[in-house]
């Protein structure tokens, strides 16, 4: 039995990398339906819902991880907890944690793929991504090109567990693309895709939550230095690393082990803060964190020889929608008897 | 001569609604044999979702127990599209556990285990729980080498066989003479 974790995301994606450019006479003369089967129809299939969902509900071992009892449920636009805000002119002070994403070196694939299959591919990339956040009752603020802008925390959201909520679903996203998928594309002769992520915290005193832009094109956003720099710290990490501030750092007091200060390279000038402003004596550093760690640290995740993630802790599983649908199933089994 | 291939197709199967909207996700690994399309697709589940329990109609293996099998051997028989079996069997299945799990099971029907499932079948099949009956008809039919629509019924009614269980007779040409003559010790 397969039992990594993304195992759905990782057998789409296999699909995806079968599925190499058609040489232009067998595109020419058809001989490729044949050849290949399937995978002649350019569609993007991230786009079935079932499926989508599907893939969703397969990682719900994360409820046993986060205590959420997460319903899948697409999620993506304004914060609910500042929906008011919207095209108003108030603005709002509160505490975030901003997380951003950046999955690397998909380019290298438009050599070997259309690039409807490299869309497919970095889409499933991104959906393990957006799923992961959502079980740590994250916020998917804004997707760009390959990335990915996403907010821990909000009204009545405690700011310990938003840390650790962010820290939990970065390590996994990372998890993901360095173990999970580490052998499909060097199968494919492929350079690995990569993911970088920076994390940081703005309390509510330098977070203004407002509307930006007008009309149907504006988005509520927020304006501070710390959603800023966990954009710049995740142009500053390892493949597969995580960088987060200072601030971060704060609510882990005791877990020195799992940060270690790095310091920012500025085109090429290493500087010790990634930001300063020396008139206020505020200066800012980053720091690597040892995701690899966190994840072997928690009480709940062990890993079996393949290196595969098992979970100890008792799986929150939600039945509802099994309950929501028993009229449904009574008529599916009228008259139906099964043997032994 | 073509080579003797048996399929093999592995994923989930989404049990949804009418409506389309997602139930469960069930992992299985489907086999065809290359008797195909005389063959009932074997189906193992992959994972836990099921306890692997005779109660839940799956061996410990995984193996799903779909139906008795003199009826798999009628549809063999039969012919069967692989479309068919997935849209019929597999939400029938996987509702009947979840209904077991999670609703009324007083609502659920199912074959008895073993000979007491074999013994429901013919029952069903010939609309009598009359031992005498099942004997009579069970013995005549193995006697008789082929079905002649004219000839009386082998259940000693005097009708013609095509007026009394013509149907019934050719139901059970799908299951080999052995296992029927082996079964008539069941109601003796």
């Amino acid at each position: 039995m397969n039992n990594k974790l993304y195992k759905n995301y990782v057998d789409d994606i296999a699909y995806y990398l079968k599925q190499e450019k058609r040489p232009k006479l067998a595109k020419a003369i058809g001989s490729y339906r044949m050849m290949e089967g399937v995978s002649n129809t350019s569609k993007m299939h991230w786009s079935d819902k079932i499926k989508n969902e599907a893939n969703f509900r397969s990682l719900s071992v994360l409820n046993s991880i986060s205590g959420y009892n997460v319903k899948y449920e697409e999620k993506l636009g304004s914060h609910p907890s500042f929906l008011h805000l919207k095209n108003e002119e108030k603005t709002e002070n509160h505490y975030i944690v901003s997380m951003f994403i950046d999955i690397k070196n998909s380019t290298g694939l438009f050599k070997k793929y259309d690039p409807i299959v490299v869309a497919n591919i970095c889409r499933t990339i991104q959906l393990a991504a957006i799923h992961t956040c959502w079980y740590f009752d994250a916020y998917i603020h804004r997707l760009q090109g390959d990335g990915l802008m996403v907010y821990f925390g909000g009204k009545q959201i405690d700011k310990n567990k938003a840390v650790e909520n962010a820290l939990m679903a970065s390590s996994f996203i990372s998890y993901f693309v360095k173990n999970d998928l580490k052998n499909l594309f060097e199968e494919q002769g492929l350079n690995r895709i990569y993911t970088r992520i920076g994390i940081d915290f703005g309390d509510a005193d330098v977070t203004l939550w407002h509307s930006a832009g007008i009309g149907e094109c504006s988005e509520i956003t927020t304006t501070s230095l710390h959603t800023s720099l966990a954009c710049k710290m995740q142009s500053q990490a390892e493949s597969n690393g995580i960088v987060v501030g200072d601030n971060i750092i704060s609510f882990k007091p005791n877990s020195n082990s799992l940060f270690s200060y790095k310091s920012y390279n500025d085109n090429g000038i290493e500087k010790q803060f990634i930001y300063e402003i020396p008139e206020e004596n505020f200066r800012y550093k980053q720091h690597a964190f040892n995701w690899e760690r966190y994840l072997k640290n928690h009480p709940s995740i062990d890993e079996d020889n393949d290196g595969s993630l098992t979970f100890k802790g008792s799986l929150v599983v939600s039945s509802s929608h099994i309950h929501n649908n028993l009229h449904h199933l009574q008529k599916n089994v009228s008259d139906y008897k099964p043997s032994f | 001569m073509f080579p003797i291939i048996n399929h093999l197709f592995s994923g989930n199967f989404y049990l949804i609604t009418s409506e389309g909207q997602l139930i469960e996700v069930f992992e299985i690994e489907m086999f065809i044999g290359s008797d195909y399309p005389n063959d009932f697709p074997v189906v193992k589940l992959i994972g836990n979702m099921i306890e692997l329990i005779e109660d839940n109609h799956i061996s410990k293996e995984g193996i799903i127990c779909f139906d008795h099998p003199y009826v798999i051997n009628s549809i063999k028989k039969a012919g069967l599209r692989i479309y068919d079996f997935v849209n019929f069997y597999l939400p029938k299945y996987f509702s009947w556990v979840l209904v077991k799990l999670h609703g009324d099971p007083k609502v659920l029907k199912e074959w008895a285990h073993g000979n007491d499932g074999t013994k429901q079948f013919y029952q069903t099949l010939l609309g009598t729980t009359d031992n005498k009956t099942i004997v009579v008809f069970l013995k005549n039919f193995c006697n008789s080498p082929r079905i002649q629509r004219n000839e009386k019924c082998y259940c000693g009614s005097e009708k013609k066989l095509k007026l009394c269980h013509l149907m019934f007779a050719q139901y059970l040409k799908a299951t080999p003479l052995e296992y029927i003559l082996a079964d008539i010790k069941l109601f003796q």
